[in-house]
């Protein structure tokens, strides 16, 4: 998490996701912010995440290996995952899964 | 000076024999741990130490970073309370141990927050009792694809599927109205086969039923050489989509009339003496629309849709994502060993961060400006 001020200030000033917060050895594959509010989403092969400023939730996702994509719809109702599920005694399959996010 | 004896060239002989079995022995020794015993060791570390003991070590990893922080004294024994270890009070161990298995009850904090004087202190504290929860509901098993949000002032979010998507491979994309989704795939179930196609296809899908709307098809001359995308973009406007190409070629298509429109075939890049094509790795529309900027293993081009012409924006390679903010006003871009920020399209204040040598940040793949454009999130491998 850069700070784009700091950033063209020519500043080095980050904070990052630390290990405890973040599982270690987690590869992100791609990231998205929900629109309008400070909810990140991160598809990782660890699985998909979404992160607030403090907290991060991993989402236990039947089947799902590696989350590759991810996209949130601009009115932020929708979020979609493409990523790896497995299949008992098949290969794997890539598909995309769409939910709606309630807010509560 | 007099030739040595037989006996005493033989002893030199054994001694030098005893030597070399010595330097032979010891190298074989160190191979053998090198090579043998610490493949042996890890394997055995992991079935010694199950996943929940290595996270307990990266917490302790976490929890070295605030350990120079004033820990007040009613927080520390608090902490030491929840506890169940013997560990000294306020020890790495003991928090390690609580970032892990344990969460932090919400009335435990109630007489914390009261102590602590600083704001400083009360955001740290916060972040932490985030950070402890998240990671015991990570503990917690299978939550069949629900999960709620902790204490935040972001509220809580459900999620509920809705649609499952097959024959997808990515990358994929929300059209700017929300009523359409993009997704690279193949051919969906039902579909009439089309001859040599092999995975080009683009599925648009219809926002919020989830009904197939159309298939976007490449020509029949550029089915063979649309395989997999690797990245994918719509306009301002919505009315165009950019689809990058492994292979080397942006596909642009009219929304309007579910039409192919054109395509910016990238020269070929020369390596020790061998043509290679340019590999399209992100594709993002400027955001007055009329222009397309596509990163490559080489360098970043600049397609302009009037005049039709490509040209060379940066000579840098190797970027994975491109991104604009959300005001347009600044372009990122992002590659394993360095962030470049620079005001669009001037390219003035441009600011490129080495990531070289700072493992926290290598090889980083993904990068999203936040909603208010303060914030750029950089995903990479966490160490």
């Amino acid at each position: 998490m850069w700070d784009v001020r700091a950033l063209l200030e020519g500043q080095k000033r980050y904070s990052y996701v630390v290990p405890g917060e973040f599982s270690a050895g987690v590869k992100v594959f791609d990231l998205a912010y929900f629109p309008k509010e400070d909810r990140l989403a991160i598809a990782s092969d660890q699985g998909f995440y979404t992160r607030v400023p403090g907290r991060i939730t991993h989402w236990t996702i039947e089947g799902l290996k590696e989350a590759w994509h991810v996209g949130i719809s601009p009115d932020g109702r929708f979020m979609a995952v493409i990523g790896n599920f497995e299949r008992r005694g098949l290969r794997a399959e890539t598909k995309a899964v769409v939910w709606e996010v309630l807010r509560k | 000076m007099p030739a040595p004896a037989a006996a005493t060239r033989r002893w030199f002989a054994a001694v030098g024999a005893l030597l070399a079995a010595g330097v032979l022995a010891f190298g074989a020794v160190v191979a053998y741990y090198r090579f043998i015993w610490e493949e042996k060791y890890k394997e055995g570390r992991d079935k010694l130490f199950p996943v929940a003991e290595r996270r307990l070590r990266d917490g302790a990893r976490w929890l070295r970073l605030v350990r120079g922080y004033p820990l007040d004294s009613e927080v520390a024994l608090r902490l030491f309370e929840i506890d169940a270890l013997d560990a000294p009070l306020g020890s790495e161990a003991a928090l390690a141990r609580l970032a892990v298995v344990g969460s932090v009850p919400e009335q435990l904090w109630e007489p914390v927050k009261a102590t602590l004087e600083q704001k400083e202190l009360l955001r740290r504290y916060s972040e932490m009792a985030g950070a402890i929860s998240g990671a015991a509901e990570q503990q917690q098993g299978p939550q069949h694809g629900a999960a709620t949000g902790g204490a935040s002032a972001v509220p809580k979010i459900e999620l509920t599927r809705v649609a499952t998507i097959r024959r997808v491979r990515g990358p994929m994309s929300f059209s700017p109205d929300g009523q359409r989704l993009a997704i690279v795939g193949h051919l969906p179930e039902g579909a009439a086969p089309r001859p040599h196609m092999r995975g080009g296809v683009i599925q648009m899908w219809r926002v919020p039923e989830f009904k197939l709307d159309t298939l976007l098809v490449p020509p029949p001359e550029l089915i063979l050489s649309r395989k997999a995308a690797r990245s994918i973009a719509f306009s301002p406007d919505g009315r165009l989509l950019a689809v990058g190409w492994e292979g080397g070629f942006v596909d642009l298509w009219d929304m309007a009339e579910g039409q192919w429109t054109r395509t910016l075939d990238l020269p070929l890049a020369t390596i020790r003496g061998h043509p290679v094509p340019l590999e399209v790795t992100s594709v993002a529309f400027s955001p007055d629309g009329r222009r397309v900027v596509v990163a490559t293993w080489r360098d970043v081009w600049l397609w302009d849709l009037e005049s039709r012409e490509a040209s060379t924006m940066l000579n840098k390679g190797g970027i994975d994502k491109l991104a604009f903010s959300p005001n347009g006003a600044l372009f990122g871009a992002i590659d394993e060993r360095w962030l470049l920020v620079a005001e669009w399209p001037t390219g003035k204040a441009t600011r490129v961060t080495g990531f070289l040598g700072d493992t926290r940040f290598a090889p980083a793949y993904a990068l999203a400006f936040s909603p208010d454009g303060s914030t750029l999130a950089t995903g990479s491998v966490v160490p």
